[in-house]
């Protein structure tokens, strides 16, 4: 019958009782180690199971040692308040690594703290709408502006579609009562995007992760925002997009101990299947070529 | 063999029946709000530059046509998103019967070393299909 392993909160997979065994002499796997097989209620762990027992343990104690960190260096976790909020994007733009050293990252404890950010973009997204009459026009307009006839398939269809005023605003509204939310979406995207590179995290700090650097990088470039010509505000996103991707994967990163390239490199697979990459890109070369002609 | 057991959860496991449904919901929530908005894509830059679609080409038109619950248009635009979804909807389902049942006993895959790289083919094979198919009806479209 199988057998199937856990450890820190991460499975380790489905084993045979001659490969627990093997994995057991060979340090694979700990006598700590959580297991379970058809008919038990409940995960016990290896240590207690008949079948091991004569097994001599490989000595581990980097798990204990791990679990037993429970200091925080997040001025966040130490006591939420506006000061701490800033303290806390501070050190995601400046050192995430020592800011991000470690910390529970629990999911409700920033639910807050994306609400805060969602918040200060609130008057930064209205100037926006009031003078945004309609933002697939304007983009049309700027795609336009380019002389390119790739594009002349995205500005009909940009041309045909009209946005209501009304709902611009709910749209405003929706995202900030959502935006913890819409966070958590996309981090559940990288959460899967980090298996594919074999990290096993969890999912909660990876939503927390995501919270953090979106929050760092949103409130910096917020100004952009009140950039009412279209032109200058693609051009605004396209000079900030490269040292905003590389805030946003150092402090996701920071938080979840991993090469902040495995961050950028999940993002850009996900670019690559979604292909809003291509887009993105696109159109800063765009923005950029024009600016530079 | 590839196969489904009920089991309880381990600590600090993922809650997946929490957290997929929520995803599937906030995604809902998220398209409902994108086309009401009049939202749409700018169309593949790839595609207009290559003539190739890429695994992506087509995903807005098939959210379109399912907020329109037309299935087999969406399903014709983009077979693995449409795929995607379709198994959002289950596993949401599914949930919400783990929740009202108050069940401790979690449906999950069981998969050895060998099984993982037998679906990881699968999966490859099938994105290989789905990427054949989007060649020839988003080029034919």
């Amino acid at each position: 019958m199988q057998i199937h392993v856990a450890r820190d909160s991460s499975s380790l997979g489905v084993f045979s009782v001659e490969e627990v065994k093997s994995g057991l002499q060979s340090g694979r796997f700990l006598m700590t180690d959580l297991a379970w097989r058809e008919g038990m209620s409940t995960w016990v762990m290896l240590a207690q199971w008949s079948e091991f027992a004569g097994i001599l343990p490989t000595a581990s104690t980097d798990a204990a040692a791990q679990s037993n960190n429970l200091s925080t260096t997040v001025p966040w976790e130490k006591s939420p308040s506006l000061g701490s909020y800033f303290e806390t994007i501070k050190g995601a733009l400046l050192s995430p690594y020592a800011t991000f050293a470690s910390g529970a990252f629990g999911f409700k404890q920033y639910i807050a703290f994306a609400y805060i950010t969602a918040l200060l973009l609130v008057p930064f997204s209205i100037f926006g709408q009031m003078h945004t009459s309609d933002i697939n026009q304007n983009i049309a307009e700027f795609l336009s502006s380019l002389d390119s006839v790739k594009f002349a398939d995205a500005i009909r269809q940009l041309e045909n579609t009209t946005t209501a005023p009304a709902a611009a605003w709910l749209g405003v509204i929706c995202y900030t009562v959502f935006y913890p939310f819409f966070i958590a979406l996309f981090g559940v995207f990288l959460w899967l995007g980090l298996k594919l590179f074999r990290e096993n995290i969890n999912l909660e700090q990876t939503v927390v992760a995501l919270m953090i650097s979106l929050s760092a990088v949103n409130v910096v470039s917020a100004l952009i925002l009140l950039t009412a010509p279209y032109k200058i505000y693609f051009l605004l996103v396209a000079l900030s997009a490269i040292p905003s991707i590389i805030i946003s994967c150092r402090a996701t990163a920071a938080v979840l101990k991993v090469s902040p390239l495995k961050v950028f490199g999940v993002w850009f697979l996900w670019g690559l299947v979604s292909c809003c990459c291509c887009c993105g890109l696109g159109l800063a070369f765009g923005v950029l070529a024009k600016a530079v002609i | 063999m590839i196969r489904f057991v009920r089991r309880p959860a381990f600590p600090g496991e993922t809650n997946h029946e929490l957290v997929w449904p929520l995803v599937f919901i906030s995604f809902n929530i998220f398209a409902f709000i994108f086309f009401t908005l009049g939202g749409t894509s700018l169309g593949c830059l790839f595609f207009n530059f290559t003539g190739i679609p890429c695994l992506g080409c087509g995903a807005t038109r098939c959210a379109r046509e399912l907020s329109h619950l037309d299935f087999w248009s969406a399903f014709k635009y983009n077979p693995g998103v449409f795929t995607l979804y379709l198994m959002g909807f289950i596993w949401t389902i599914y949930s919400a019967v783990f929740w009202l049942r108050r069940d401790h006993l979690r449906l999950r895959l069981s998969l050895n070393e060998n099984n993982r790289s037998v679906l990881l083919k699968i999966l490859f094979l099938a994105l290989f299909v789905h990427w054949l198919w989007q060649c020839y009806y988003l080029r034919n479209k």
